[in-house]
């Protein structure tokens, strides 16, 4: 299965351009979607689960226009959005029954081995029949991921799944996710947190304004960040001089005054000492240094 | 193709939703604790046990969904618009909306689970029901209507409410607005469309008739069923159509086709079955304008006098087809050229023979015009034969007629009953005369003239032949001949009547009077709640008769009385012409099935009523007796009087009963007819039929106009032949013709003599028997035997306006002794200052005759009505006001001739305790005055002189020395604030009518000062006052006079006290009537101001202690200028009347 995008335009009927000319392929496996709130991270998932139409341009599916195919591309879609909330009134195991029957599943003890299993596999096997409105933000988003999961979906799609898990629970919902990707299927995770992404995804695609900016491996990303990442040993006086001119990734104090993660350039000057860049570093460079164009130099 | 495992999915959710959200667990156990409440209250044998429901038990079903119906409208909205609201916000829904479903599973799944749930709860109540229904007493269980009213009243609702709720929404996408229009729409629907358009546009079914019959089941399927189609299929229609303007991207391409291909599907239904619907109502609309525009051009046609009839009539399906032999007479005293007859427009003539020839006919609506090319000279003879078949058409029976349910309802509770005149179904027929089954020689309405009436007395013979398993009724004997049922008859008759139905029967024979009854199967439930009166039930009816023969002066003029039970559906309309109704034909009584809408129709529940009261206190008394009573008192209700009386404007109307036996003692032997006053038969027929057992219902509230004062302040302006002209409502010609045909009657017997004028009259009607009696003979006839010319006054009667007005002074008692035996002798005078000559009639109320029920022929006293009494009173049947046959309660009938006073004095064997004078036609209102005697002298001198003496000149009502200004007069001015809001008088709804006279509610009085009427306040014709509710002293009224000579007055205010009227003194109408006990003593202190040379002086008037009549306010000076005396609302009593003010100069100057 593949996805092809192919020059999206979504233009809102206020004049907004949510998505600009976007093309991408998108191959089985994990597909990170990168980029900062309001990149467009979000309209761009609606098209691909087909709750909008672009403007222009298509999104198809083994070749298939999902707007032609709607039912085709909904028969096999988990979908999970940003903004997730369900019924107050349903309790957990109905919810999910209920997407679950929606997804297909229709023999009902089935479908109930299903939820349950499910259930357990995010946590909330004790939470089972408890109501939606007595659920934490983070259980909540557990059955939102699940019921993503019900019905064996060949594309998932998950719009920032992880905000507001804790460690544990982003962990073992990558660990999820991990998983089903050595299934054949195509999982979409749009997200701005970059170690999400980092961990999980062999194929990834940075959104800014609405434009792609970036697509390959996230190595191929990190590739373009070499060479400018260093850490900086600074004096108080020095770390009050660059506070505010150079991207900081971390700053740790130190005996002698700060120790200093930067994107630049160039750091001739100072204390410096390249480093081996992350995903992080390479995000950092790529928004902030190349797309803004803000030269670091001192 | 379409999903089902989705819809269910999707519906079993949304109801799971939906069952969880508090607004439908609250409307639920509400809906279900109210219902279950009145379910008991109403049905069960801990409750009332409502009968009118009970004996037709598809009501019970039907008035809980009715019910439910209503809130469930309701509140859908709220909920089905709460639920698209949850879809605007996309977020909650999206997981759901990336599922593969289509729009239209996904909204059908929706739609499904709300009506799922609330169907869940129609059939839990109407489980709740249905344990009710098989605990009550006397009645069955119609099964097939739980499940029918739920198709029909529930489920149409339901879906067009949701539908309706969705389409809003979708379109509006505002929660506010949407629930606005469509609470809005709900509104409308109960307030202002339910009656229109024949109730098309009334979705909810609130007042749409939807009853059922156990007889003939719904009354017209096919209306219903188009009209709940048309909601059903309009409902799905903006369910389907959401689909299509759904936010949401559908699914498929072929979904979306199957959508608008149902979409155009359910537009069609909705059309055509609103179509069909409309059409129905508009075609009975266009039915009755078209008779009455033929009418209009037939209307003074000669017609003939069809002597004898005999109609051959096979029955099949929904159709008749006949053959009548009509032999006729021209009795119309010119020569006729063509003949004119009425058939029911439905029926086609297929040919006609005039004197066994054919003729040539054509058909004009529902005139048939023979042309039978030769003149027919009066009294000639000739018979001409109708071959015809066809249907019957309802509508023109009672062209005049407005069959709206909000001004004509027809109710059982809250539930409306379609009014039906006819049935003619292959399982069930009834024809009666009134919708013209066979030709009849007049026409049913004359538009010019709408009392007018043409009765033939005809000899009938009838032969029918209908399917084996039915039976066919008529009036006279059957007999079988082959496949036919002959009826023939001994006696003439007015009309008619045919019934063909599954009917079951029971014989009586009573002085040879058969009475039989016919009744569907497992409807003499009667039998068994009366089954010890077996034995003595000859008696009992032996009784009645004898009590309405001698009661009319008439014997009953017909071999059998026939009680058949027909469909609840059937019921006649009021007709101007006569006050009988299709309920009553000779010698037949058409009784509603189960006698559900009758008075004491439930022997079972009246019986066990009686018996809880007897032994409450603790009297003995056997069922037996209990069982005499409980017929007893059924009888009389329904037969012999009737108390129904609807509310309207403010005062009590009496509604006449559907059922009295009246008819059979006039209208159906008797007719007098006149060209010149074709009123004549209907005014005859008001006063002779009348029995008023039960007294004057609208006098028993006080304070309004009597329907004689009501017809009397028409006639002032208006003679009856211009009333007629303008076609008066039912009840403005039933409340004139009763008053002129009282007056009449009593001119008469002032004429003649009382006892003379009936023992005369009675033989005369007997002698008369089914003849039609020109008014001149009468005239003629009562010429030769008393003297007396009675056309002039017909004409004046008919044509004048001019009325008397009385006033009756110096009232005595005196206890007198005559022979050695003590008697009363009660004298006043008896003024009539207008140039109007008149009548006025006089009863006493004396100690001897006791008991309240005397009372009957009091009218304006207002004497206690106690129901229950009505069958026990000796003089129950009599005529109030000197109406009836046997008026005997009238001890004087006085006629006064223009400016004419007299002193008239009556003996009396027993203490006389009131007399009541009703003035008949007159000036005066109230026309009843009732003035009670406290004090009687004790005269043993005076001479026992019962003649009239004629006065030289007429008293005067005021005295020269006192200024009078009454209420009514130009002095009285009322002032007061706007009460009412802008709002309010934009709606219209100001309830509020202080000019016309309303009965008195002290307990909850006006905000205003209204205007009230009664015997015991001032005036010289006109004896009213106004009151209002005592209150802070922010209203006014007052009296202003105008003083000539300067002096110093004594100033007097007019107060009516309970139980102290005094008939002395003035006399001015001084007298009191009983029942004003319930008014005057809810006032206490009255605050007069009045204005004098000095200023103005306040002055306290306490009424609990006043004297009755003029108090005295204080003496003060007064110059030649306005005096005036105002009186406030202030008052810590809870209403304050005002009535008249009177300055009585002195003769000295202190």
């Amino acid at each position: 299965m593949k996805i092809e995008i192919r020059d999206l335009n979504l233009i809102y009927k206020n004049g907004n351009h949510a998505v600009k000319d976007i093309n991408l392929d998108i191959e089985p496996g994990m597909f990170g979607l990168l980029g900062p709130n309001g990149a467009g991270k979000s309209s761009l998932m609606k098209i691909l689960v087909a709750l909008m139409k672009p403007s222009s341009g298509k999104v198809l599916i083994d070749g298939e226009d999902i707007q032609k195919v709607r039912k085709k591309l909904r028969s096999c879609l988990g979908y999970l959005p940003q903004d997730f909330r369900f019924f107050s009134r349903l309790k957990t195991w109905e919810f999910l029954d209920y997407a679950g029957s929606l997804a297909g599943l229709k023999n009902r003890r089935e479908r109930l081995a299903i939820v349950d299993d499910l259930l357990d596999k995010v946590g909330l096997l004790e939470a089972r029949d408890r109501k939606a409105n007595k659920l934490s933000g983070g259980m909540k988003r557990r059955l939102g991921i699940a019921q993503s999961l019900i019905g064996d979906p060949r594309i998932l799609v998950v719009d920032e799944p992880t905000t507001g898990l804790d460690p544990d629970e982003r962990i073992r919902f990558r660990n999820i996710l991990s998983d089903l990707s050595q299934n054949d299927i195509i999982i979409v995770l749009s997200t701005h947190i970059v170690s999400d992404i980092s961990s999980t995804c062999h194929d990834m695609a940075l959104l800014n304004q609405g434009e792609l900016v970036f697509s390959g491996s996230p190595d191929k990303l990190v590739k373009e960040a070499e060479g400018h990442v260093y850490n900086l040993s600074l004096t108080q006086f020095e770390y009050e001089g660059i506070k505010d001119t150079l991207h900081i990734i971390t700053s740790i104090p130190s005996e002698t005054g700060w120790d200093v993660q930067v994107v630049a350039n160039d750091v001739s000057g100072y204390n410096s000492k390249p480093i081996e860049p992350n995903l992080e570093h390479a995000y950092v460079y790529y928004m902030e240094h190349k797309l803004n164009g803000s030269g670091i130099a001192i | 193709m379409i999903s089902l495992h989705n819809i269910r999915t999707v519906a079993r959710y949304e109801a799971k939703t939906l069952r969880r959200s508090w607004l439908f667990r609250l409307f639920s156990i509400g809906a279900l604790f109210i219902l279950t409440m009145m379910n008991i209250g109403l049905f069960s044998p801990i409750g009332d046990e409502q009968w009118a429901f009970l004996s037709i038990p598809s009501s019970l079903p039907q008035m809980n969904l009715y019910l439910l119906n209503i809130a469930q409208a309701l509140i859908i909205v709220f909920l089905a618009s709460d639920f698209l609201k949850k879809d605007k916000k996309l977020d909650t829904n999206e997981v759901l909306y990336t599922r593969p479903m289509s729009n239209l599973e996904y909204i059908i799944g929706k739609s499904w689970g709300i009506l799922k749930l609330f169907l869940g709860l129609n059939l839990i109540i109407l489980l709740i029901t249905l344990i009710i229904n098989i605990i009550a007493k006397n009645t069955f269980i119609d099964i097939g209507a739980y499940f029918t009213h739920l198709l029909i009243i529930t489920i149409p609702t339901l879906i067009f409410s949701l539908g309706f709720a969705y389409i809003m929404m979708s379109v509006i996408r505002n929660q506010a607005i949407t629930f606005l229009l469509l609470l809005g729409y709900a509104a409308l629907d109960m307030f202002y469309l339910y009656h229109r358009g024949g109730s098309i546009f009334d979705y909810m079914l609130f007042g749409m008739p939807v009853l059922k019959s156990q007889i003939t089941g719904y009354d017209n399927i096919m209306l219903i069923a188009s009209h709940r189609l048309l909601y059903t299929s309009l409902g799905l229609f903006f369910i389907f159509l959401t689909t299509l303007i759904f936010k949401r991207l559908p699914q498929s391409r072929p979904h979306r086709i199957v959508t608008v291909v149902l979409l155009f599907l359910l537009l069609g239904t909705s059309a055509y079955t609103g179509y069909y619907f409309y059409n129905d109502f508009n075609s009975n609309t266009k039915m009755r304008s078209s008779t009455l525009e033929t009418n209009r051009i037939y209307e003074d046609k000669p017609f003939l006098t069809v002597t004898d009839a005999t109609i051959e009539l096979t029955h099949s399906d929904k159709e008749i087809s006949a053959r009548a032999d009509l032999t006729c007479v021209n009795n119309s005293g010119e020569e006729i050229g063509d003949y004119y007859f009425s058939l029911n427009p439905s029926l086609t003539v297929s040919n006609i023979m005039v004197n066994g020839n054919d003729a040539g006919f054509s058909v004009d609506n529902h005139i048939v015009i023979i042309t039978s090319g030769n003149l027919t000279a009066p009294g000639e003879k000739i018979s001409i034969t109708f071959n015809y078949s066809g249907g019957i058409n309802e509508a023109y029976s009672y062209p005049w007629y407005n069959d709206n349910i909000k001004d004509n309802p027809y109710r059982i509770g809250p539930m409306q009953i379609k009014k039906r005149q006819s049935f003619l179904r292959s399982d069930y027929a009834l024809l009666t005369s009134e919708v013209h089954w066979y030709p009849v020689a007049g026409l049913n309405y004359y538009p010019t003239n709408p009392a007018r009436i043409k009765i033939d007395f005809t000899n009938y013979t009838l032969k029918v032949k209908t399917d084996r398993s039915l039976m066919a009724l008529s009036q006279g004997n059957a007999s079988q001949e082959g496949d036919f049922t002959l009826f023939r008859n001994t006696t003439p008759l007015t009309g008619l009547t045919l019934i063909i139905g599954n009917y079951m029967s029971d014989t009586l024979i009573v002085d040879s009077v058969e009475y039989r009854a016919y009744y569907y199967k497992g409807h003499d439930f009667f039998k068994s709640d009366l089954n010890e009166i077996g034995d003595t039930l000859s008696h009992l009816v032996s009784n009645v008769m004898t009590e309405l023969v001698t009661n009319f002066s008439s014997e009953y003029p017909f071999k059998n009385l026939d009680l058949v039970e027909v469909p609840i559906h059937f019921h006649s309309i009021e007709r101007k012409n006569t006050q009988t109704r299709a309920e009553v034909q000779p010698s037949l009584i058409l009784l509603p099935e189960r006698l559900a809408t009758l008075n004491r129709g439930d022997f079972y529940r009246t019986i066990k009523r009686s018996k809880k009261r007897m032994e409450r206190n603790n009297e003995v008394i056997t069922d037996r007796e209990l069982q005499v009573r409980a017929f007893s008192s059924f009888v009389r209700n329904n037969f012999i009087s009737s108390n129904d009386f609807s509310f309207r404007d403010g005062n009590r109307t009496k509604v006449p009963g559907r059922y009295l036996l009246g008819p059979s003692f006039y209208f159906f032997k008797n007719n007098f007819y006149s060209h010149s006053y074709p009123v004549i038969n209907a005014a005859f027929e008001s006063h002779l039929q009348k029995v008023a057992s039960t007294g004057n219902m609208g006098r028993f509230f006080l304070g309004g106009l009597s329907e004689n004062d009501k017809a009397n302040t028409i006639l002032r302006e208006t003679s009856l032949k211009d009333l007629l002209a303008t076609d008066p409502s039912n009840d403005t010609l039933r409340i004139v013709l009763t008053v002129k045909g009282d007056y009449i009657f009593n001119l008469l017997r002032a004429e003649a003599g009382i006892d003379e004028f009936n023992e005369w009259f009675v033989d005369y009607l007997e002698m008369n028997k089914f003849k039609n009696i020109d008014i001149n003979d009468l005239s003629n006839d009562l010429e030769e035997k008393f003297g007396f010319n009675m056309l002039p006054v017909l004409d004046n009667w008919f044509r004048g306006t001019g009325q008397p007005g009385f006033y009756f002074t110096e009232i005595e008692a005196r206890e007198i002794i005559v022979d050695n035996h003590t008697r009363y002798l009660v004298s006043f005078i008896a003024s009539n200052p207008e140039p109007t000559q008149g009548l006025f009639n006089i009863t006493f109320r004396t100690g001897g005759r006791g008991g309240g029920m005397g009372g009957g022929g009091m009218g304006g006293g207002g004497v206690t009505i106690s129901v229950s009494g009505a069958g026990r009173g000796s003089v129950s049947i009599t005529g109030a006001g000197g109406r009836g046959m046997q008026p005997n309660q009238i001890d004087r009938i006085v006629k006064m001739d223009s400016n004419q006073a007299r002193k008239i004095s009556v003996i009396l064997d027993a203490q006389p305790r009131m007399m009541s004078i009703n003035t008949l036609t007159s000036l005066n209102n109230p026309g009843e005055i009732a003035i009670p005697f406290i004090d009687i002298i004790k005269d043993n001198r005076a001479a026992a002189n019962e003649n009239d003496l004629i006065l030289t000149s007429i008293p005067r009502f005021t005295e020269d020395n006192e200024i009078i200004v009454d209420n009514e007069d130009p002095g009285f001015r009322v002032y007061e604030q706007q009460s009412s809001g802008r709002l309010k008088e934009w709606l219209g709804i100001t309830g509020n009518d202080r000019d016309n006279y309303r009965e008195m509610f002290s307990r909850w009085a006006p905000e205003y000062w209204q205007k009230t009427i009664q015997s015991s306040y001032y005036g010289k014709y006109v004896k009213s006052a106004v009151y209002t509710r005592a209150g802070t002293g922010d209203r006014h009224i007052s009296w202003s006079a105008k003083i000539d000579d300067p002096g110093y007055y004594d100033i007097y205010t007019y107060i009516t006290v309970r139980g102290r009227g005094r008939s002395g003194g003035q006399g001015q109408g001084g007298g009191q009537s009983m029942n004003s006990s319930r008014e005057s003593n809810t006032m206490q202190d009255l605050h007069y101001l009045v204005s004098h040379d000095d200023g103005n002086e306040e002055v306290t008037v306490d009424a609990e202690n006043a004297e009755h009549g003029w108090n005295h306010l204080g003496s003060y000076y007064l110059s030649p200028d306005s005096a005036a005396v105002t009186l406030s609302n202030l008052s810590d009593g809870r209403t304050v009347r005002g009535d008249a003010i009177k300055w009585v100069k002195q003769n000295s100057i202190k």
